[in-house]
């Protein structure tokens, strides 16, 4: 019971912190000018992608509609949220820490581990509203202001044509994809808040690790060819996935379970770190 | 058998190479307002963080209620209120909203007339929607106190309370603490620097220095054992004669001539009434008789020796 007293603890400092609203903020202004751009002069910006099919192909029906304004929106945009992501939940141990009121906390009679468990799953919680946010405002908002269609995808293969109604069911497995993914980025940044007395250290190193990560990731040097699959940030872009056809359920699946390991590495070096954590401060 | 409320033995923390706590021992009681006295760094806020749980001794053993704190934490703070150094809240939050998240997981979530009681009793009532950003700092040692009692603990322990109030927030502070013994017989612990503090209010204490605790027991018996300092004025003839009557009637005495109508004298306590008896007798014309302060010296003297 105190667990779930400690989390919607949690959830009510998320709410009530402005910080909080900096990512769903950044994410409206974000899609809006992206829709405004694609609604202004999209078209030129199709015609310059397609132009090399178009000797051999003839596109019928509205190319630029909602379901490929959403797939543009979600690939220039995912890059980004892992920012928005750990702006709080890397603020959540060591935030407390800052402000003294981790001590405050930990001399309740709730477990180390229940507290940091509630704060794991609050951050997972937020990190969930985030990811509904951008697809309400990629695909909903989306398919209003540019209506349905189907949807054209050019990846190294070549170009996908899905059929639109074969396009929703497709976004729902992307969005969980992406969302389990930046779950990664706010257990990372929760860990790391474990270490930290100061709330900017864990946001500042979870980026670090992300850049570093995804050099290391895009680097062609065959040195980095054993762990590159092991790495977090290669499977960050898994929700692409969805958009393939035939899909690569394997490389989904592969995909899943190496994030999951990523969770639970970073959950049990926290969990470990913070129930030894002297609260000097 | 033991009324011991909290019992702390052989415990020792060490950070890197400082040794913060060596081998302390202590014992509180039922009812008891203990005081932890020492200099900055002697010890007494790391002893306190160990008893709660925040830091982990290297050895010893820290029983609470007759429990082991490793082994029953959760439900020994269950039944703890404490306010450990500055009290710190959620800037961005209000008052009212504070108390509500801390006591929803103090094990026993108060309700909104509680909240709204407690702040009335800390002298915060009508403040309950304000920010806590914009608050003093005696304020938040108000609110800080109503944290500490909202979930009606046994044991309440109070880190250096005192520490950035104006005169009259420590007057209203000690006499919160007197008013929680007397009322409701809580045991209460507090540290502190304020020797004035502890000999006012607390009934035992333990003096911890460099990390070890020197002496610990009743506050009144541990002054028994020491000289009394009493400092008499008279007029500047009444000096000299009181000089000529120490000289004749108490030749073992210590004295020293305080200005042109004082001196202090240093004697066994049951010496008072005769010297007393003596100067009257003498017509010596006594305007104050008074006792140094005792804890003062005798805190000095142990950490000097």
């Amino acid at each position: 019971m105190i667990f779930l007293y400690s989390t919607y603890n949690e959830l009510i400092k998320i709410a009530l912190k402005p910080r909080s609203y900096l990512g769903l903020a950044a994410i409206t202004g974000l899609v809006g000018i992206i829709l405004f751009a694609l609604h202004a002069d999209g078209m030129s910006m199709i015609s310059f992608v397609t132009a090399s099919f178009e000797q051999t192909l003839r596109f019928e029906g509205e190319v630029l509609n909602g379901n490929l304004v959403a797939f543009i929106i979600l690939q220039m945009l995912i890059v980004h949220i892992p920012l928005l992501v750990a702006l709080v939940t890397g603020d959540l141990i060591s935030g407390e820490a800052a402000m003294g009121t981790l001590r405050m906390l930990a001399t309740k009679p709730i477990s180390r581990r229940q507290l940091l468990g509630s704060k794991f799953l609050a951050g997972g919680i937020y990190t969930l509203l985030i990811v509904i946010w951008l697809g309400i405002l990629a695909v909903l908002v989306g398919r209003w202001i540019f209506g349905p269609g189907d949807l054209m995808v050019l990846n190294s293969d070549g170009l996908v044509i899905i059929q639109e109604n074969d396009v929703l069911w497709r976004y729902a497995g992307a969005f969980c994809v992406a969302f389990f993914a930046l779950l990664t980025i706010s257990n990372l940044s929760i860990c790391l808040s474990c270490f930290s007395d100061n709330s900017i250290g864990p946001i500042v190193s979870t980026m670090a690790i992300i850049l570093l990560f995804t050099i290391i990731g895009t680097l062609d040097v065959p040195v980095f060819d054993p762990i590159r699959p092991f790495l977090f940030t290669t499977h960050m872009a898994a929700w692409r996935s969805f958009f393939e056809d035939p899909m690569p359920w394997d490389s989904i699946r592969n995909s899943l379970w190496v994030m999951t390991l990523h969770h639970v590495v970073f959950i049990a070096v926290a969990m470990i770190s913070f129930n030894r954590k002297d609260i000097t401060v | 058998m033991s009324n011991a409320i909290v019992s702390i033995r052989q415990l020792s923390k060490r950070f890197g190479p400082f040794q913060a706590l060596k081998e302390i021992n202590l014992q509180v009681e039922q009812g008891d307002i203990y005081g932890f006295l020492g200099q900055n760094g002697a010890g007494k806020s790391t002893t306190m963080r160990c008893m709660l749980s925040l830091i982990r001794p290297d050895a010893g053993e820290i029983e609470l209620f007759g429990q082991s704190l490793t082994t029953n934490r959760e439900a020994i703070l269950s039944r703890v209120g404490c306010l450990i150094e500055k009290p710190d809240f959620y800037k961005y939050l209000s008052a009212f909203r504070n108390l509500e998240l801390f006591s929803r997981i103090s094990g026993k979530p108060s309700s909104r007339p509680e909240i709204m009681d407690m702040l009335e009793f800390v002298g915060l009532a009508g403040r309950e929607k304000d920010l806590v950003g914009g608050f003093s700092h005696g304020m938040r040692q108000r609110l800080g106190i109503a944290q500490t009692l909202l979930h009606d603990p046994d044991l309440i322990v109070l880190d250096e309370p005192t520490t950035g109030l104006d005169p009259q927030g420590i007057i209203d502070m000690r006499n919160l603490i007197l008013r929680l013994k007397t009322e409701k017989n809580k045991t209460i612990i507090l540290s502190s620097h304020n020797l004035h503090e502890v000999e006012l209010i607390c009934n035992r204490m333990v003096i911890i220095h460099k990390g070890e605790s020197l002496v610990e027991g009743r506050v009144d018996a541990l002054l028994q054992e020491e000289d009394q300092i009493i400092r008499i004025q008279s007029t500047a003839t009444g000096q000299a004669q009181a000089i000529q009557v120490l000289a004749a009637q108490f030749p073992n005495l210590n004295y020293r001539v305080l200005g042109l109508d004082s001196i202090e004298i240093t004697l066994a306590k049951d010496l008072i009434p005769s010297l007393n008896a003596a100067l009257v007798q003498s017509g010596i014309p006594v305007f104050a008789m008074e006792a140094k302060r005792k804890l003062e010296d005798y805190f000095i003297n142990l950490v000097s020796a």
